[in-house]
């Protein structure tokens, strides 16, 4: 832990998505959450608000001293003692009843003992069922056979985020036995493939990361805007919003690019479920700026921002569903 | 203006007697010539002793202090940090020093548990693993402005008047005794001179310069001790090392920081507090001997004290304390030596003696009236969960409706800022960080200092001009060391206050 | 073409970037937290001569005009501050100083303190009196976010219209998109509105992304949220770079480097207790300077390696260059100029 390097310039607190929402008022900002509330032995007494961060990585990224503000965030988040937030307890009562942290409605399991898993996620087999499909379709068309496993749980990221850390290691080791099975998982979900990676130690690929130098076309048409999903560019790789504008342009499909593209959807770190109204106020801000710059709809590789921003009306399709392979 | 007792010197020897003279229905004034706690009492290392320290070699000083410790506990439980204090040899140690330790403590009466190895490094895991020994004190750390406002705030209640920023420039001795006392007050407002029948001598390292204006000397040897404050509570405990008494034994976490101490030296003048650069690299070396990590911990400020202690001083020097009493001013008590542990007795000390002297035969109850609440430690904010701590019994004063924090490193809320200049002792910006704790967290003011100085603007009236200068001024004083981490601070602080405000000297 | 690599995306870093692509150079910058530019007022206190034209084309814009001359402004505490290119709302002309000044500022909101503002403006003979908007912003909350729509602005342009003076200083709240809505302020409330001078804020970082989105336009490959974690150098001459970005990495092959890594406040030159050395291990550093003028030693320009001989392809520029002349203050005209030099120093020039 790093957060000693502190010298109050304010960066974190200046690009904070939820700080510059005005219904994120509430949240003490990254830097009073991730180095100075740690100081203190009354530090659990910070209270619910310190939840209220989506975990976009946006402040670590503007610190100069490069203070891991998110790794110290989540610490805190599991010192907090307490009752949980109501959308947080459900979540915690359908993991622990059925492994996930919303009800399953994909039925689509394949479980022919293929060599790679493609790994959903919660939301791709619950709420987005129709993406999940569409990157099935695109990988089997690449000649990508996969299982897609029943048995595979959630990958404990979104209880990380809650501070659940008891229950998030037990699907862990439920997860590593059915992974032991496959020699290589695909992700279509930026939070699962960080989770994967960086707690699981797994070299999971996200879509992006398997589509990238394949020959890919598209019939959508129009011009279609970015969103970069904050654990895509800001968690696994920089490179990735690189990635996803040079695979679309490739296929055919007309980007506009813009700065605010890599800015948070507001659907992470227990957002969704803890601070729906927050959470929705900034994805209605992302939109706002898309509206303003006149585009068809956007483009993005995660069910989080798929959801929250196709919430606020705005079209919003994942990359799965947009290509194909060139025949 | 009349009094019947004059106190001179508002640390917490003077704070003590005040409160314990006003309890005892004598009526009384206090005045301090800077804030509260200007001395030594603002200078130490926030250290409730157990009394192991002192046991080998000055074991009444070590019964005292194990007694005074269980008194202070039960009476101001509110600043006081129960850390438990561990005392710990390393294998460079004389091995036989421990079990003299020992002996030593159980015949002054100070409690203390052996720990094994590996209990020390479960219960204290920045240890040193090479710890060889480890003895469990009832160490504790306190918070003295905290401690000496309490002092302040129940002594008014009792009926005595208390007055900071007000110096004593002269006296006037008649016939042996001294008849007037002549007195400069920062605020305006309270007569020049005051007509006391007994005086007492309060003055902690100014004892001396107090006396000389009654025509009376007292040899002082004042003593300096360097402390450096670390970011961050480094250690659950207070760590000792476990060794005959030197400098760079002691580690003390204590709110959001970890005070290492401390080194001796002879003091030239009362306010001869300066740190030098090798004190500093001693304190690392030696306190990080037992706790390595500390090395790589963000050193925040430096600061010093100096110890009222008689001639003859030094690190030998006995911690008790001495009353003095001369003949050219038969009326003024001088009151020498001390620490912050035992305050509360020597106070009781000199005002059996006060008493005696007025003919007052009330008893002592400092021991027993409470100073404040017990600490909370929960609340539903940071803040509020604090304010018990920071204000004992006045932290119902302070308006939690508004949310809004003003000190970020020490989560200080503008209401407290604005109760704390209500309730009237805070002229300066710096008397308003030694309440509140704004501006002593790691930035050390960089953030908030302006925010503070606003509200005292408006509540105040204060002159941001002077005000501003006289805190930087004070802040500097403890950076001029800064390194690393802190250094980079320090470069922000200046890119701001030099580059873009003016303010200062270029470099 | 030949490929620059130019470390660092504040001031220093965009503009040589900026000058190397216009000058045919295929150039990728790679940058990584807030630079000190962004934390800087966003003000040049002088701008040097070598490079004045090319400085004015460089920061001109279609959102932001700026001003030049003899300036002065206010800074958020109310002290005076003076410098030669400043945003058109953030100064006056020097000697024209406003008659009467209202300093607004939101209550308890740290971007502009009115009272002390007041205070220090009146004791240097300049009228003025504070106001207090109401509405309550946390002080951890930027006072931008509050800012963004359209009824924020009427409502604001309410309250300074019912005051009766010239002036009225207001909180450095506008992006650089934003930036004409000053212009409809003055416009609607009938009154000249400066915004206060402010380190740490919204200036600084309209700054730093309009000189990047310059960098950008000219077609310099921006890599952002990436470290330069190694530089492979071949006797005195680099010809790669080791590019670290969350947890992936790429490698580079380069021609030419500029190092505009800032100083150790940003991390670009490392500080162990009060010294400064390079992050890299590769070049001298200037070491006997206090840590603001430590830094890079360099030779017409080109960094020197630790063997003590000039680098062929490597050349420094700003805050991470030694400079005995470097004041607090003087970084932003200090970079751009050394940023030139580098420039010119890389082409032979």
């Amino acid at each position: 832990m790093n957060e000693g390097r502190c010298v109050k310039c304010g960066s974190c607190m200046r690009v904070c998505p939820v700080l510059n929402d005005p219904l994120g008022e509430r949240f003490p900002g990254p830097r009073t959450t991730g180095v100075d509330a740690p100081r203190f032995l009354e530090r659990e007494s910070i209270g619910r608000n310190a939840l209220m961060c989506t975990m976009c990585h946006a402040c670590e990224w503007a610190c100069p001293s490069g203070i891991t503000l998110t790794r110290s965030m989540l610490k805190l988040r599991s010192e907090m003692i307490g009752e949980r937030l109501p959308g947080h307890r459900k979540m915690v009562e359908n993991v622990s009843s059925f492994g996930r942290t919303v009800s399953t409605e994909f039925s689509g399991w394949v479980e022919n003992g293929e060599r790679t898993l493609y790994f959903p996620g919660c939301i791709g087999l619950g709420r987005s069922t129709g993406l999940t499909l569409s990157v099935s379709s695109l990988l089997t068309s690449l000649e990508i056979k996969h299982d897609i496993s029943s048995q595979a749980l959630c990958c404990g990221s979104p209880l990380v985020k809650i501070g659940a850390l008891d229950l998030a290691d037990d699907l862990r080791r439920r997860n590593l036995e059915v992974f032991s099975r496959y020699d290589r998982v695909i992700t279509s979900c930026p939070g699962c493939t960080y989770q994967l990676r960086e707690v699981y130690g797994i070299e999971a690929e996200h879509v992006i990361e398997v589509l990238k130098g394949t020959d890919l076309g598209s019939r959508l048409e129009g011009r279609w805007a970015l969103q970069v999903p904050c654990h895509l560019k800001r968690g696994l790789s920089p490179w990735t919003a690189e990635d996803l504008a040079s695979i679309l342009e490739g296929a055919g499909v007309s980007v506009v690019r813009m700065p605010e593209e890599d800015g948070c959807c507001g659907g992470g770190g227990g957002m969704l479920s803890g601070f729906p109204g927050t959470s929705s106020s900034i994805a209605r801000n992302k939109v706002d700026m898309y509206r303003r710059a006149g585009v068809e709809g956007v483009i993005t590789a995660c069910p989080f921002c798929s959801l929250n921003l196709g919430r606020e009306g705005m079209k919003v399709l994942d990359i799965g569903e947009v290509i194909a392979p060139k025949h | 203006m009349r009094t019947d007792v004059l106190i001179i010197g508002g640390g917490a020897t003077g704070a003590g007697i005040a409160r314990d003279l006003a309890l005892r229905g004598v009526n009384c004034l206090l005045l301090e010539m800077g804030d509260f706690c200007h001395g030594a009492s603002g200078g130490n290392h926030g250290l409730l002793h157990s009394g192991g320290r002192y046991a080998v070699k000055d074991p009444t000083s070590a019964s005292e202090c194990a007694l005074e410790n269980a008194v202070l506990r039960s009476i101001a439980p509110f600043c006081i940090e129960d850390t438990g204090g561990l005392f710990v040899s390393l294998p460079e140690d004389d091995p036989s020093f421990a079990d003299t330790f020992i002996g030593s403590c159980r015949s002054a009466d100070v409690p203390l548990e052996e720990l094994t190895a590996r209990e020390a490094l479960r219960s204290e895991p920045e240890l040193i693993s090479s710890v060889t020994r480890c003895l469990k004190v009832d160490d504790g750390s306190i918070d003295p402005f905290s401690l000496v406002q309490a002092n302040v705030d129940d002594a008014r209640s009792a009926g005595a008047r208390v007055l900071n920023h007000c110096a004593v420039t002269g006296m006037t001795v008649e016939k042996g005794m001294v008849v007037e006392v002549k007195v400069r007050d920062r605020r305006g407002g309270v007569p020049s001179t005051m007509v006391p029948d007994i005086v007492v001598n309060a003055a902690g390292a100014w004892v001396d310069e107090v006396a000389k204006l009654a025509g009376c000397r007292v040899p002082m040897g004042l003593d300096q001790g360097s402390m450096l404050v670390m970011d961050g509570r480094q250690c659950r405990h207070v760590v000792n090392r476990l060794r005959p008494p030197s400098n760079g034994d002691i580690v003390v976490p204590n709110h959001t920081s970890t005070v290492l101490g401390t080194t001796s030296r002879p003091a030239g003048a009362p306010d001869d507090v300066a740190v030098s650069g090798e004190d500093v690299d001693l304190l690392i070396r030696e306190t990080a001997a037992m706790m390595p990590s500390l090395r790589a911990r963000r050193a925040i400020r430096t600061y010093g004290g100096v110890r009222p202690l008689l001639s003859g001083g030094g690190r030998e020097a006995s911690r008790s304390f001495a009353m003095l009493n001369d003949e050219r001013a038969g009326n003024l008590l001088s009151v020498a030596g001390g620490k912050l542990t035992t305050y509360r007795l020597m106070a009781e000390k000199v005002s059996d003696r006060v008493c005696g002297m007025l003919g007052n035969r009330s008893e002592c109850r400092t021991h027993r009236e409470p100073l404040g609440p017990p600490a909370e430690g929960k609340g539903d904010s940071i803040p509020a969960a604090r304010l018990v701590r920071k204000y004992g019994s006045l932290a119902s004063s302070v308006d939690t409706t508004d949310t809004r924090v003003v000190c970020s490193c020490e989560q200080v809320l503008r209401s407290e800022v604005t109760a704390v200049l209500k309730a009237g002792d805070a002229l300066t910006l710096a008397d308003v960080m030694r309440r509140t704790r704004a501006g002593m967290g790691y930035c050390q003011g960089f953030d908030c200092s302006m925010s503070v100085l606003e509200i005292m603007v408006e509540q105040n009236g204060a002159d941001p001009v002077s005000s501003l200068s006289e805190f930087l001024g004070e802040r500097e004083r403890g950076l001029g060391q800064a390194s690393g981490d802190q250094l980079r601070q320090e470069m922000l602080r200046r890119h701001v206050l030099i580059g873009v405000y003016g303010l200062g000297d270029r470099e | 073409m030949s490929h620059a690599l130019v470390v660092g995306k504040g001031a220093a870093g965009t503009f040589s970037s900026w000058l190397l692509a216009k000058r045919g150079w295929e150039v990728t910058l790679v940058g990584r937290g807030t630079p000190s530019t962004a934390l800087s007022t966003g003000c040049l206190r002088s701008v040097p001569n070598l490079c004045r034209a090319a400085i004015s084309e460089f920061l001109n814009n279609e959102s932001m005009p700026w001003a030049s001359g003899e300036r002065e402004g206010i800074s958020r505490i109310g002290t005076s501050y003076r410098c030669w290119m400043s945003p058109a709302h953030s100064t006056w002309k020097q000697g024209e100083t406003p008659k009467s000044i209202a300093v607004v500022g939101l209550d308890g909101h740290p971007s502009l303190l009115p009272r002390v503002a007041s205070a220090l403006l009146n004791g240097r003979k300049i009228r003025a009196a504070p106001f207090t908007l109401a509405g309550q912003v946390p002080s951890e909350v930027p006072l931008a976010s509050s800012f963004r729509k359209d009824e924020a602005w009427e409502d604001l342009a309410e309250e300074l219209q019912k005051m009766s003076v010239e002036t009225i200083l207001i909180p450095s709240l506008v992006t650089l998109q934003d930036y004409h809505r000053l212009d409809q302020l003055e416009g609607r409330c009938g009154r000249d509105v400066l915004e206060a001078i402010t380190p740490l804020g919204s200036p600084g970082q309209r700054l730093a992304d309009l000189m990047l989105s310059k960098a950008g336009e000219a077609g310099v490959t921006i890599w952002d949220g990436r470290k330069v974690t190694a530089l492979d150098v071949k006797d005195d001459v680099v010809v790669g770079a080791t590019v670290v970005g969350g947890m992936d990495a790429r490698h580079l092959s380069v021609d030419a480097v500029i190092l505009a890594t800032g100083g150790p406040l940003v991390d670009g030159l490392v500080l162990k207790e009060r010294e400064v050395s390079d992050p890299f291990g590769k070049f001298r550093v200037v070491r006997s300077a206090a840590p603001l003028t430590g830094g890079y030693d360099s030779l017409e320009g080109m960094l020197v390696n630790t063997e003590g001989r000039a680098m062929v392809n490597v050349a420094g520029a700003g805050d991470c260059l030694s400079s005995g002349s470097r004041e607090y203050g003087s970084g932003l005209t200090e970079a751009l100029e050394s940023a030139y030099r580098a420039v010119r120093a890389l082409e032979g020039t």
